[in-house]
């Protein structure tokens, strides 16, 4: 878990996501492994940018709820995330750029105007073009436009 | 719900601390030490603390003490007694160092780490000071909290169900509001509104004026002029004020107040809760904005709303109350003591940070908005500059480019952009790209600002950095990407990032702009070898007391038992007691230790002499006096 955890702090999150693969095999029931899955699945489809012609993320998969999710659902699975991801909470690096990401998709689908904006444009993008291969180069976080 | 592993202690509502030569940060009797010693007597410090001189002009006008500023405009206040000027920071200090020793003596157990709140309209200059102080005090401060947010973990903790709630507090002097949403154990802040310049002392000072200007008409002296009259009044304007929280009207009874060639001079007045009410209408309405405000932020309704929480001790003010209920149109929650809980819910919070309580997580936002200084008037510099937005395309259109001055310092028409607007929740990081203003620039200085002021210098600012070697090119064409970060922490950072060159320049705002690092270093320091000399006097004191009544003691059992011992033992502890006199007057701590350990020797000699003699007399003797 050490070694997915380094791997996530050098941007790989396919091989952390392998080395976590592992773990889970290996130690089913070890302490922080269900922050760190989160961890990298938050990762991976944040950077998977498929709205907007590559500019944007998927901002449901971030958070992880269906597009059609209604507003209760959607909260109950933010505040699920936060509890995992909150830095105050998960001490395993990179816990906080997840959780960036995580509040800042929520800040976007929790605002009923910029949800609706948001989903007029995934509409759009997901209609015009197949989304890339899922293995595509991930970017770090950092340099994405929100 | 205290957590030894976390070393809790809040610092909430801290108002008064004494510093005078003699005795530093006695709390009980501050506020006696006040009417005898204004000038050397702090209160509400707090008011002071991360400020400059140009933001508490009205504040300072309102204490007993006098407060001064340095060569950088920060204030100081300044201590007559000891020829000193204080930094808001060492007083505070010292009312923690003192908190801190009570906490460690209650628990027996050293208190290293504390949790820190503070009011949440607190700008990130006064919240870095509060942390200096903690420094200053010897703390490792886990997080600074804002105390509106302290007090729904309070509230909150043991509850279950999923509220909204809104909290109101009103302290000693300042004002938060605080709308939170609490489910699944997140404690969730949607916005936060306040007012940093109204609390108690505020309602105190309009008796006082009243107080003192009913004076002016009948007897024709100012007494704000005197400041020992002005502490006594203000004295008896709380203790009124406290008292028409319960009772409908109160006598204010204030002899000797002062004293003319005919005579002294009396106070004795009644003061009726509807005159108090009328007194302090205009605070009272000053309530309601931030209210309005902060459900307006949160996007809700007040039926939205279902629970109201009334924190700090000016909210047991009967108008205050009434304000509330009539605003929100809800019956305020008493179940709570407005004075403790937040110092409830920040050790809650330590609980959290310690790992020790699981299942909650608070997630907080930032009061105020965060931005740099862009130029002014946009519109007309962008007919001027064309370029400047020409060769944006696409999605960058979309997002705000703005234009930057190269200008060392703030421009009165600059204005501020904000980056991280309020009420985000922490941590975050959010970019803006920018551009230049001119052609050819090739340096652009960033300022740091905190607040909600359209024009940039009405802002505080909180540093700034340079980025120059952006390869000249006509204005509007570099583009430079800007990114504010907080982390959990509440470290701000900023960098600036030239496209075309990958330039970087950063900047991490660690102190506040009243200290600087050097001086806060300094300060912990000599708050330790003052802890030291505290310590040496307390023990002084100490054995002293302890060799007086053992003085007493010994002569005491002279007198009664005397006689039934040797006449050679009882002149060698009359010398001992001699000797140990002798040092208690003149002598060193050791010294005096020393002479009460050779009485204690002589005297178990006699006692023992005596007990052999006749049991039944030395039965009279008793235990030992001394322990």
């Amino acid at each position: 878990m050490d070694i997915a955890e380094k791997k996530l702090s050098e941007n790989d999150y396919v091989g952390a996501k392998k080395f976590l693969t592992k773990t889970q095999n290996l130690y089913p029931h070890l302490d922080g492994l269900s922050q760190v899955s989160m961890m990298i699945h938050v990762y991976i489809t944040a950077a998977n940018k498929i709205i907007n012609g590559g500019k944007e993320s998927d901002l449901y998969g971030v958070i992880g709820v269906d597009p059609l999710a209604d507003d209760e659902a959607l909260k109950k699975q933010y505040k699920k995330l936060a509890l995992l991801l909150h830095p105050d909470k998960n001490k395993f690096r990179g816990a906080e750029g997840a959780f960036k990401l995580v509040s800042n998709a929520w800040s976007v689908l929790s605002n009923k105007t910029k949800r609706s904006a948001y989903d007029q444009m995934r509409k759009l993008s997901t209609g015009m073009q197949k989304p890339p291969a899922p293995s595509q180069p991930n970017k770090p976080p950092g340099s994405s436009k929100w | 719900m205290a957590s030894s592993a976390a070393q809790i202690h809040a610092l909430g509502g801290i108002g008064i601390a004494t510093y005078s030569s003699s005795s530093k940060s006695n709390l009980n009797s501050a506020k006696r030490q006040a009417v005898v010693n204004p000038e050397n007597t702090f209160s509400s410090v707090k008011r002071f603390i991360g400020s400059r001189m140009d933001e508490v002009a009205e504040e300072s006008k309102q204490v007993s003490y006098r407060v001064v500023k340095d060569e950088n405009e920060n204030v100081k206040l300044d201590c007559p007694a000891i020829g000193k000027q204080f930094a808001a920071e060492e007083i505070s200090a010292q009312v923690l160092r003192k908190l801190v020793d009570d906490a460690s003596s209650f628990l027996d157990e050293k208190v290293t780490r504390a949790v820190i709140t503070v009011p949440a309209y607190f700008n990130d200059s006064q919240r870095r000071a509060t942390k200096d102080a903690g420094r200053i005090a010897g703390l490792d401060v886990l997080r600074i909290i804002n105390e509106p947010t302290a007090a729904s973990l309070a509230y909150g903790f043991e509850r279950k169900s999923n509220e909204t709630i809104l909290v109101f507090d009103l302290g000693g002097g300042t004002f938060d509001v605080s709308v939170l949403e609490v489910s699944e154990g997140v404690f969730q802040v949607l916005s936060t509104c306040g007012d940093t310049h109204l609390g108690g002392d505020d309602f105190d000072k309009r008796v006082v004026d009243w107080l003192a200007s009913n004076f002016k008409k009948d007897e024709g002296i100012d007494l704000l002029k005197d400041k020992q009259a002005l502490q006594r009044l203000t004295e008896a304007a709380e203790k009124a004020k406290i008292e028409l929280s319960s009772l409908t009207q109160t006598n204010i009874s204030l002899p000797f107040i002062t004293a003319t060639a005919d005579g002294p001079k009396h106070i004795e007045t009644t003061l009726t809760r509807t005159k108090f009410r009328e007194l302090c209408s205009d605070l009272l309405d000053r309530c309601k904005t931030p209210v309005e405000n902060s459900l307006r932020d949160a996007r809700l309704k007040f039926k939205d709303i279902d629970e109201v929480i009334l924190v700090g001790g000016s909210t047991r003010i009967p108008a205050v109350q009434e304000v509330v209920r009539k605003l929100t149109g809800k019956e305020p929650n008493v179940t709570v003591n407005p004075d403790e809980v937040v110092a409830l819910g920040a050790a809650v919070q330590a609980g959290v940070l310690a790992g020790d309580v699981s299942h909650i997580v608070l997630l907080d936002v930032t009061p105020l908005s965060l931005g740099t200084n862009t130029v002014g008037d946009v519109r007309k510099r962008c007919r001027e500059c064309t370029t400047s937005t020409r060769n944006l395309r696409g999605s960058e259109r979309a997002e705000v480019l703005q234009v930057q001055r190269r200008n060392e310092t703030l421009r009165t028409d600059s204005v501020m952009s904000k980056i991280i607007p309020r009420n985000t929740t922490l941590p975050t990081s959010k970019s803006k790209v920018f551009t230049t203003v001119d052609d050819g620039q090739t340096r652009v200085r960033f300022h740091v600002l905190q607040g909600e002021r359209e024009f940039a210098r009405d802002n505080k600012c909180l540093g700034s950095f340079l980025l120059d070697g952006i390869p000249p090119a006509p204005r509007g064409v570099p583009k430079i990407d800007v990114k504010f970060d907080i982390d959990a922490n509440g470290i701000l950072s900023a960098t600036a990032t030239d496209r075309a060159t990958g330039n970087k320049q950063e900047i991490t705002i660690t102190g506040s702009t009243t200290l600087s690092k050097d001086e806060v270093e300094k300060m912990v320091k000599e708050a330790e070898r003052f802890a030291k000399d505290d310590k040496q006097k307390r023990e002084a004191i100490d054995t002293k007391n302890q060799a007086d009544s053992v003085v007493y003691q010994t002569e005491k059992q002279l007198k009664e038992f005397g006689e039934k011992i040797p006449g050679e033992v009882k002149e060698k502890i009359e010398s001992k007691l001699q000797e140990l006199e002798d040092k208690i007057g003149s002598g060193s701590t050791q010294e005096i230790k020393d002479s009460m350990a050779a009485l204690n020797q002589v005297m178990q000699i006699g006692q023992s002499m005596c007990n052999q003699a006749g049991p039944e007399a030395g039965a009279g003797a008793g235990p030992s006096p001394w322990r």
